[in-house]
Formats: C-alpha cells, sequence, structure tokens
C-alpha cells in the first residue's frame, strides 16, 4: 500500500520546487495540520523555559508507592486505588500495538523524599505526606494539595524521574463510590484518590492539560468525581503520540521534523503514518 | 523584497505565530482557590518589592531543585513587619532590605525539577507576593497563586498580574477548576489593594 502511494504522489511533487518562503510556509501548515488531527484536545508537557517536549527513553516504567499510604484511609484501599490508576494507563494500546513503554509496579517502599538522587538509583514515588509539617519541611505552600516533580534534561527533555505528592495532612482524600449522574454530589472536597492520581499520572508520561471535558486530562472536576479513573480517546491518543509503538519509535532528539509544535516529537510520525495507512 | 514574497513570508510568519499559541505550556498542581481576600489573611507577609536575581539550587541535604529569588523590598503591605514585628528568626523585614523567596523546582546546570504551577521570576521585576513561612524561608502562597508581577496601566496607575497557568484550584465543595474559569481566582487585581485586605494585617 505504501508504494502504491508513493507511486501516485511522488513524480508530480519532485517535479515542483516552491519558493522558499512558500515551502517553508507549507510545511509548518503540514505540520501543525497533523498535530492538530489526532484529536486537537490533548497536549504534551513541556520544559519551563525553551518550551521542549518531555519523553521517556526508558520502556519499562517502574514506580513504587509510600509503604504509609494516606491516613485517611487505613484498609489498604488507597494504595490499590493508586495501582488501579496506574494500571489503566498501561492498557492502553495504539491501533492494537502496545505503545513504547511498560508501566510495572514497583512494589511499595519506605522512601518518602520526592526528587532526583544524582548518586543512587531513583524510583518514580507516589507519596501522600502524613502531616502539615512534613509538607512545610519540604519548602511547601500549606494551600497546595497535590503536586508532580519531573526531573528531565533541559536540554532535550528527557525526563530521568517523575513524583506525585499528596498533602495527606491538609486536606482528606477519599476512594468515593461509583455514582451515576442522578445522584446528588456528595457533601465535602474529598479527593477521589484514583480519580487524582490518573490524572497525575497522565502528567508524569508526559501529558498535559486536554481541551476535551471528557477526558482524564481535562483541568477541571466536579466535587465527588470519579470518572477521570477511565481514560477517553484522547488521552489513549495522547499517550500514543507521547510514546508511540515500537514500530514508530523516535530516535533521541527527533522532532518529526516539527520542533516548534509541542504536541508531537515522535509521535508526529506516528500519526501521520496512521493518516495515511491506517484511517479510513 | 517584493509584495508577493512579503506576502508569503507574512503567511509563513502566522504559521510560526500558531505554532508557538499552540505549544503553550500548561499542568497541574492542585491548590485552594483563595479569594484575594483570603489569600490576603492566610498570608504571614504581603510584600511589594523587586527581583534582584533567581537562582536555583539543591536544597540542602535532599533531592529536590528550589529556586531561591532574592526580592528588595519596596513596601511591606502585611505581616509582622508592617506593625513593626519581626519575623520569627529574629530579623525585621523592612523596606530597602532584601527577603529570600524559595520556590520548588528550577534548573541547575542542564538538569531541570519541573513543578507545575511553580512560580518563574525575572531579574527586575517588580512583584507583588503573598507568602506564608516554610522550613527555610517563604514560599509564595499557593505557587503562583501567591506571586503577581506589578505592570503598568492606564493613567499612570499599575495592575498586579499573575500567571496562572500550571494550576488547578480546588473550591471549598470540593470541584476543580482551571485558570480563566468564573469560579477560580482573578488572574488580574487592580493596584492599590483594598483597603480592607490590608486591614487583616493591622494597617
Amino acid at each position: 500500500m505504501a508504494a502504491e502511494l508513493s507511486g501516485l504522489t511522488w513524480p508530480r511533487l519532485r517535479r515542483w520546487s516552491p519558493p522558499l518562503p512558500l515551502g517553508l510556509g507549507l510545511a509548518v501548515g503540514l505540520c501543525l495540520t497533523l498535530a492538530a488531527l489526532p484529536a486537537g484536545a490533548y497536549r504534551r508537557s513541556a520544559t519551563e523555559l525553551a518550551d521542549i517536549p518531555l519523553w521517556w527513553a526508558e520502556t519499562t516504567f517502574s514506580y513504587a508507592l509510600d509503604r504509609v499510604g494516606s491516613h485517611d484511609l487505613d484498609d489498604g484501599t488507597d494504595l490499590a486505588a493508586v495501582r488501579l490508576s496506574f494500571a489503566t494507563w498501561g492498557e492502553v494500546t495504539c491501533d492494537g500495538e502496545p505503545y513504547r513503554m511498560q508501566i510495572v509496579d514497583g512494589g511499595v517502599v519506605a522512601d518518602r523524599e520526592a526528587g532526583f538522587d544524582l548518586e543512587s538509583d531513583n524510583e518514580n514515588l507516589v507519596i501522600f505526606l502524613a502531616t502539615s509539617e512534613e509538607w512545610r519541611a519540604r519548602d511547601y505552600s500549606s494551600i497546595a494539595i497535590a503536586m508532580t516533580t519531573i526531573t528531565h534534561d533541559t536540554t532535550n527533555g528527557r525526563i530521568y524521574d517523575a513524583d506525585i505528592e499528596f498533602n495527606d495532612g491538609g486536606f482528606q482524600f477519599a476512594v468515593l463510590p461509583e455514582r451515576s449522574p442522578a445522584l446528588p454530589r456528595p457533601v465535602g472536597s474529598a479527593q477521589d484518590i484514583q480519580n487524582a492520581a490518573t490524572h497525575e499520572i497522565g502528567h508524569v508520561l508526559g501529558l498535559d492539560h486536554s481541551a476535551s471535558a471528557d477526558a482524564t486530562m481535562y483541568s477541571q472536576a466536579t466535587a465527588g468525581e470519579v470518572l477521570k479513573r477511565t481514560l477517553a480517546d484522547d488521552d489513549r491518543e495522547g499517550l500514543c503520540a507521547v510514546q508511540p509503538p515500537e514500530s514508530f519509535q523516535p530516535t533521541e532528539g527527533d522532532s518529526g521534523g516539527c520542533s516548534l509544535v509541542a504536541s508531537a516529537p515522535g509521535g508526529l510520525r506516528w500519526w501521520a503514518a496512521r493518516l495515511l495507512f491506517f484511517r479510513r | 523584497m517584493g509584495t508577493g514574497a512579503r506576502g508569503r513570508w507574512s503567511w509563513c510568519g502566522v504559521a510560526l505565530l500558531a505554532s508557538l499559541a499552540l505549544s503553550l505550556p500548561a499542568a497541574a498542581a492542585v491548590v485552594e482557590g483563595l479569594s484575594l481576600a483570603a489569600l490576603g489573611a492566610r498570608a504571614s507577609l504581603v510584600v511589594r518589592g523587586r527581583v534582584e536575581s533567581s537562582v536555583g539550587a539543591w536544597d540542602q541535604g535532599s533531592r529536590r531543585i528550589q529556586t531561591r529569588t532574592r526580592v528588595q523590598v519596596l513596601e511591606v503591605l502585611g505581616g509582622p513587619a508592617s506593625s513593626g514585628g519581626a519575623r520569627t528568626d529574629g530579623s525585621i523585614v523592612a523596606v530597602g532590605g532584601v527577603l529570600e523567596v524559595v520556590a520548588p523546582g528550577g534548573v541547575v546546570g542542564n538538569l531541570g525539577q519541573k513543578v507545575p504551577g511553580s512560580p518563574r521570576f525575572v531579574p527586575g521585576e517588580e512583584v507583588l507576593l503573598f507568602l506564608e513561612r516554610v522550613a527555610s524561608g517563604y514560599t509564595p502562597l499557593g505557587l503562583s497563586l501567591g506571586k503577581f508581577t506589578v505592570r503598568p496601566a492606564g493613567r499612570g496607575g499599575q495592575v498586579a498580574v499573575r500567571e496562572l497557568d500550571g494550576l488547578v484550584f480546588q473550591l471549598p465543595d470540593g470541584e476543580i477548576v482551571p485558570p480563566g474559569s468564573p469560579l477560580a481566582p482573578a488572574a488580574e487585581v487592580p493596584l492599590p489593594l483594598p483597603d480592607d485586605l490590608l486591614d487583616a494585617h493591622g494597617r
């Protein structure tokens, strides 16, 4: 099929050489179109200053859970909820192919220090800081409820480590029951752990907020919401763009020819191929 | 360059600008969505100042990079110093003095720690800060929620603007809203600050 397409298009393209400005504009326009076509809602996370998209080089992502968990729950449902959140992202496939990363449960650890150790191996941690004193000792603001720290190379956006911390001493977390839209909104401000963790893990994997209201990566949530426990198509497409399947694996630093567009280095190539060969 | 060529370059520029707009970063720390009045009431110190320097450094004995920002105090609007009091470390926050503000995340060499929602400081920038005490000094209350940039407004006035991208806000009923929502804290505040806000700090 690829050969047929090549045969149809290449002869005409090769005979015509557009002037430089128009050619550049067309190239940028093509990049923008390709970037927008998959869904146009998901966005990739990027470095703060140079706005280089963040990405994982490893094909295995191992996470570890804080042994203590949330002090609001002592029955193990807190850690089980976080595991379910990781599993939800782990089940994503890209047109039937697994994406270029395997999520592995690294178990529970006593380590409760987020960040990056230059001299030893690092765990991607999920931590519930049980007291306000613990939170303040890290110089964190008392009104922050959940924070993510992503350690990365500023020159190319490669992520080395990512940790999620919950201000468990200052705020209430819960495992809320599934509810239908007909049920009244719950009273209180407790956040569902699985709902929040699934969203935060999306950031850890390299996704930013989505413009799609149905997406787990949407920035808004209603009281007692559990909808973000399950992914929307937009979330899956975003992950497939960040971590394309092996058959479309980008090389390090590859920006797919569209380095100005933060929403898909490497992934652009996958989407372009998908548009050509898979979409009807 | 002819008109036609200029037109083609213009379209190219439009495409580039559009691509840059699409690439603007956002992200996600969850903070309490405090109003300006609530922010003032919760802050242990409110100052207007000018950024002297802002440098990323490893927090001693930890794995975290912090950005430490030195701010020359132009005005103390609230907090212990506004009524002649002292900081818990014994020093006075006074006009003309220098205050160190810590914020999570930053860059050391080629290694960066991105903490979505953490404020950025630019040397020379005039800032309005709602600060709280933490272990090693002061930090903006609610990350970027507590840090404003002071800018000139019309007719010689001033306005305080904050960059809220990177935050989402939890409301008292548990609802979470992004910046720009009618329920979210405003990104822009006219100056001077309302008297009742300052009154909460004994001014």
